[in-house]
């Protein structure tokens, strides 16, 4: 089985959330360009 | 017990087992991704929050990461070094993203401090992935520590001389062969490479069928020391159980591409 018992977590699985929570912020943070680009495509010459 | 050497190169950013992989794949895809997209992305647009707030999690992401990296680095204080270290280059990476990503937020239609930034994430990744190395590094030794004591074990139930030394010598055997049984298990089941998996489950099945073959051998041993058979029953077994445990070590600790068994291939 891959199943893992959770009350003793690995070292790995300790880190797993931590560095999937930096990884959305990153991402979202990357993301951001998008929006910045529909502002200065909305703007009127 | 001595210091356990671990044989790995921590710069060497192999992944070996499912889960790491599984942490990293989605956060590799995802930078790359975006990093190579051309036009804009069709995503929703509208709902990101400001700049400056999104440049403020990640640094605060980064933080929460190094603060788990720094608590397991202070459990472990024989790997302590080495995951202090991949700590530190995550801080440093992590300063850098910080500067690029408050230019960024300051000045967010520039390309220019984008493509910083996003070569900034690209050394975060980087430095994120070998701690994360590390980490399972950390779970290998943790799975030696509990090789060790089995060996240890096993050196008591040899050199037993009277059947109470051999009973309680076995007692303390049975709790640590569990322990190891236990983490090999979950380690052949996180391995990446198929070959080291099955030699895994094969050492385990060994363990499992021979415990208590030692015990009745080595009985009959301590008994009748005279008797030539009874030595070879007992080393025998005991071969067998020591070859399964070098096994379990020998895995843990391998690296690269696992070699094919000469009864492989087409016969």
């Amino acid at each position: 089985s891959t199943q893992l018992d959770p009350t003793q977590p690995t070292a790995v699985q300790r880190l797993s959330e931590p560095s999937q929570m930096l990884k959305h912020a990153v991402v979202n943070l990357i993301n951001y360009q998008d929006d910045a680009d529909l502002a200065t495509r909305a703007i009127p010459e | 017990m001595g210091s356990l050497q671990i044989k790995w190169d921590p710069k060497n950013l192999e992944i070996r087992t499912k889960s790491v992989e599984k942490t990293l794949e989605p956060l590799v895809t995802q930078v790359t991704t975006l990093v190579s997209q051309k036009g804009p992305s069709k995503k929703k647009k509208g709902r990101s929050k400001k700049a400056h707030v999104l440049s403020a999690a990640v640094q605060k992401a980064t933080e929460n990461f190094i603060n788990s990296g720094v608590e397991i680095a202070n459990e472990n204080p024989e790997v302590c070094n080495e995951m202090l270290a991949a700590v530190d280059d995550v801080r440093k990476t992590g300063d850098i993203m910080g500067q690029a990503s408050s230019e960024f937020a300051e000045d967010p239609c520039s390309s220019m401090k984008r493509g910083a930034m996003v070569r900034a994430a690209r050394s975060l990744l980087s430095s994120v992935t070998r701690l994360l190395v590390i980490a399972d590094m950390v779970d290998v030794h943790l799975l030696l520590k509990s090789l060790r004591l089995v060996e240890d074990d096993l050196d008591r139930i040899r050199n037993a001389s009277s059947q109470q030394e051999l009973l309680s010598s076995f007692k303390d055997f049975g709790r640590s062969v569990v322990e190891l049984t236990d983490l090999a298990g979950r380690r052949q089941a996180d391995l990446k490479d198929a070959r080291r998996r099955d030699d895994l489950a094969a050492a385990r099945a060994t363990l499992k069928k021979n415990s208590m073959m030692l015990l009745t051998t080595s009985k009959a041993y301590v008994r009748h020391p005279e008797l030539a058979a009874a030595k070879a029953n007992r080393d025998y077994v005991m071969k067998e159980v020591c070859d399964a445990v070098n096994t379990i070590g020998g895995v843990a600790q391998a690296t690269g591409q696992s070699e094919a068994h000469p009864y492989e291939g087409v016969g």
